[in-house]
């Protein structure tokens, strides 16, 4: 897990759990895109988040769900641009990007 | 039609491209290749190997689509000369990768690049949509490499690997300079930069 996985981890958790006791509308994530990696590539989210994916590469990149329609995929996000994606439903959403397939992280909705 | 000048700038231009292969890209990778690398490196290599195999694939897929036309015998003859320092590339990538412990990773079947057919980055449907794609995606690795492989810790790795970089930017130039002949305006080298924001001016859109 990377230094930035290991922070934003626990921080999105503690922030799930007062999300949760307040009611309040879920808090905006983002997810970088840097040297072929999503950082952090793991992400435990409450239902109902947007996650802000931002492409900090030269090259453009995708976030593709690896189950067809499990998630609104983004299509291209160019070098510099952002896409959004937000998770509805409960469950874990693995993804790639299509054009270097190498490249997957996950998102966990509670 | 101006086919022998093509034909002329085209082999000129290629075997540029594999002298700077040759020096380059297998003897210094393949001395780079020591542990000290790290997951972030690995990932990044992988990246890289799988980028290959992609390029590879593609010049193979879309070598059987052309035609025995001038055009099409000038495009096979840059996608023949390409796809073989593409798998000089991913060789020497796959021993960096072993050599830090790691296992590259399996090339596909078949790649998916409706991105870029989507985003009219060239096709299949002709000679040129071809170039056009192949282009697309020599210029992206490039791009991809000049940022990834500068995030490399391990520092012998890090400089071997960019020798490849400049030979992704020759195969491009070569493309353009192929298509050069045949469309108007495009220029073998665009811009004096290479970057995210001049991508635009490299690729060909239809």
């Amino acid at each position: 897990m990377t230094r930035t996985a290991r922070i934003a981890l626990p921080a999105v958790v503690l922030w799930a759990g007062l999300a949760m006791a307040t009611g309040a509308k879920p808090h905006p994530v983002a997810v970088t895109i840097e040297a072929f990696q999503f950082s952090p590539s793991e992400l435990k989210v409450p239902r109902g988040t947007t996650v802000t994916f931002v492409n900090k590469d030269a090259t453009p990149h995708t976030v593709t769900p690896k189950v067809p329609g499990s998630f609104q995929k983004t299509g291209r996000i160019l070098s510099g641009a952002s896409k959004t994606v937000t998770f509805d439903k409960a469950g874990t959403f693995d993804y790639f990007c299509e054009i270097h397939t190498t490249m997957t992280g996950m998102v966990v909705v509670q | 039609m101006p086919t022998d000048t093509i034909s002329r700038r085209n082999v000129l231009v290629v075997g540029t491209a594999a002298t700077i292969t040759g020096v380059l890209a297998g003897p210094a990778l393949a001395l780079a290749a020591e542990p000290g690398g790290s997951k972030g490196d690995v990932a990044i290599l992988s990246a890289a190997y799988d980028l290959e195999s992609q390029g590879i694939w593609a010049y193979g897929a879309a070598g059987a689509k052309l035609t025995d036309t001038p055009v099409g015998k000038t495009v096979l003859a840059l996608a023949s000369r390409n796809k073989a320092d593409h798998e000089q590339h991913r060789t020497a990538l796959g021993n960096a990768i072993r050599s830090l412990g790691a296992t590259p990773p399996e090339p596909k079947k078949e790649y998916d690049l409706s991105t870029y057919i989507g985003a009219g980055e060239g096709g299949l449907g002709s000679d040129a949509d071809i170039a056009r794609l192949a282009l697309a995606l020599e210029v992206d690795a490039a791009l991809a490499y000049q940022g990834a492989f500068a995030k490399l810790k391990n520092g012998k790795l890090q400089s071997a690997a960019m020798s490849i970089m400049p030979v992704e930017v020759g195969h491009a130039t070569a493309i353009r300079a192929a298509l050069g002949g045949l469309m108007k305006g495009v220029e073998a080298v665009p811009t004096a930069f290479l970057s995210a924001d001049t991508r635009k001016s490299w690729v060909i859109t239809g």
